[in-house]
C-alpha cells in the first residue's frame, strides 16, 4: 500500500513537463505504480485536452495537410531497445526505468551500492539507484537543493516515516537523516538530486573523499 | 459515408477518426481530425512561446505522430483531445530540452500506459466530466490552471501577470484540482 505521494505541485509540474528529466523519471516511476497519482495526472491531462478543444484556432498554411501526406511514409525509426543490467533483473523495476540506460554499479560498502542512471537528453540532476542490504544504515546526511526518491523494492525508514514499495519521498536542505533498512528486507530506491548528498560527520566525509563518490 | 459526426448529436466523433486512421489509414477522416486539431495545436505551441512558424511545424509533427501512433489509441481509456494533448505536451518538453526527437519522450510519458485494475473510471467519460467541470470552476481558478498547465507559464510569471501573490496562484491551482477531483469522484 502506497502511503507517500508527491505533492500536487510536483505532480502538476510533472504532468505539464516542467520537471528536469531526472526528477521526471523518479516521479514517473511512482506514478506508474500509484493509482491515486495516475488518476490525478489523468485529470490534469484531461484538462489539457479540454483547453486544447476550446483554444482559439490559429490558421495553418493551406498546404499543411498535403505536406503531412508527403511525410507519412517516413516511418520514424524504432527506439533503440535498452537492456537492463543483470543486477536489476530480480527487482522487477517499473517500466519508465526499464527504458533507461543504467551504468555500472559501485559498491561503497559490502552492503550498499550506487548505480548511475543515464537519463537522456541530459539529466540536469544526479539520477541514480541506491541499494542497501538488510540491517544497513546510510551515513547521516543532508541535501543541497531538492531530492526526490521513489522506493522500487523493499523498505527503509528515517525520522520522517517508514517508506515501502511505490512510496515517494521529497527532501531538501531542511532534512537531515540517516535512512535505515530493517532486518526484514533489503531496499532499492531511485533518486534524483540537485546536488550530491552532504554527509555529516568527519569519518563519512573522509570515506566520501577517498572513494570519490559522486553521490 | 462515415464522417466525424455522430448520427445522434453534433459532437464530432474525433475518437472514431483516430480509430479509422488506425484500422484503415483513412486519409479523409485524418483530414477531418487535422482540420480541427492542427490550428488548435498551432495556437497551443504559440501560447507556450513558439514562433508562428515553429508552432506550425510542431503542430505538423504532432499530427504526424497521431497518424503513426493511432493504433495505440484506446477510446475507452482516453478522449481524442486528451490523447492529442499529451502528444503535443511531449513535443513541448522536447522543445524545451532542445531536442526534437519524439522517441526520447516515450521513455517517461507513456502514450499508451498499461491499464491498471484500479483505474475504475472510464477515461472518455472522465474527460467529458473534466471539460464540464472546468466551465463550472470560478473563472480565476480556471484561468490559473490554464496558464500553468496549458500555457506552461511558471507560477511566478502567472503571479506577476495577474498581480497576485505567488501563494494565491498555488492555492487557486489546489482549489481547482480539489474541485475537479471531486467531480470526477462522483462518477466512480
Amino acid at each position: 500500500m502506497i502511503r507517500y505521494h508527491p505533492s500536487l505541485e510536483i505532480l502538476e509540474a510533472y504532468a505539464r513537463g516542467a520537471l528536469n528529466a531526472g526528477s521526471a523519471l523518479v516521479v514517473a516511476c511512482h506514478v506508474h505504480g500509484c493509482a491515486v497519482c495516475r488518476s490525478e495526472a489523468a485529470i490534469l491531462e484531461d484538462a489539457g485536452g479540454a483547453f486544447l478543444q476550446d483554444t482559439t484556432p490559429a490558421a495553418v498554411s493551406g498546404d499543411a495537410l498535403e505536406r503531412i501526406f508527403t511525410r507519412i511514409d517516413d516511418v520514424p525509426p524504432p527506439s533503440a531497445r535498452v537492456k537492463a543490467p543483470g543486477f536489476l533483473e530480480r527487482f522487477s523495476v517499473p517500466a519508465p526505468l526499464r527504458r533507461q540506460r543504467v551504468g555500472f554499479r559501485r559498491w561503497v560498502t559490502p552492503n550498499i551500492w550506487f548505480a548511475p542512471v543515464h537519463v537522456r537528453p541530459k539529466p540536469e540532476a544526479l539520477t541514480y539507484l541506491v541499494y542497501a542490504g538488510k540491517n544497513t544504515t546510510l551515513a547521516r546526511h543532508t541535501h543541497r537543493g531538492q531530492e526526490f526518491t521513489s522506493v522500487l523494492y523493499g523498505r527503509f525508514s528515517d525520522e520522517s516515516g517508514a517508506f515501502g514499495p511505490g512510496d515517494f519521498a521529497q527532501t531538501d536542505e531542511s532534512v537531515e537523516h540517516a535512512p535505515a533498512v530493517m532486518s526484514d528486507s533489503e531496499c532499492l530506491c531511485l533518486i534524483s538530486a540537485d546536488a550530491p548528498m552532504q554527509l555529516l560527520g568527519l569519518p563519512a566525509r573522509i570515506i566520501q573523499t577517498m572513494t570519490g563518490s559522486l553521490y | 459515408m462515415a464522417s466525424a459526426h455522430n448520427s445522434n448529436d453534433d459532437t464530432p466523433d474525433w475518437s472514431g477518426c483516430i480509430v479509422a486512421v488506425a484500422r484503415s489509414q483513412d486519409r479523409q477522416r485524418f483530414g477531418e481530425l487535422f482540420a480541427h486539431f492542427a490550428p488548435r495545436l498551432k495556437n497551443f505551441f504559440m501560447r507556450s512561446g513558439a514562433t508562428a512558424s515553429v508552432a506550425e511545424d510542431l503542430a505538423q509533427d504532432t499530427m504526424l505522430i497521431v497518424w503513426h501512433k493511432a493504433g495505440y489509441f484506446d477510446p475507452a481509456r482516453s478522449s481524442a483531445a486528451t490523447w492529442i494533448f499529451t502528444i503535443a505536451r511531449n513535443l513541448r518538453i522536447d522543445l524545451k530540452r532542445r531536442q526534437r526527437d519524439p522517441r526520447l519522450l516515450e521513455e517517461f510519458y507513456d502514450l499508451a500506459p498499461e491499464p491498471m485494475p484500479s483505474d475504475q473510471v472510464l477515461s472518455a467519460e472522465r474527460a467529458a466530466r473534466v471539460r464540464l467541470a472546468l466551465e463550472q470552476l470560478p473563472a480565476d481558478q480556471a484561468d490559473v490552471v490554464r496558464r500553468s498547465f496549458f500555457d506552461d507559464a511558471p507560477h511566478a510569471d502567472i503571479a506577476r501577470a495577474l498581480n497576485v501573490p505567488l501563494g494565491t496562484v498555488k492555492s487557486r491551482i489546489r482549489l481547482a484540482m480539489q474541485r475537479l477531483r471531486s467531480l470526477v469522484e462522483d462518477i466512480k
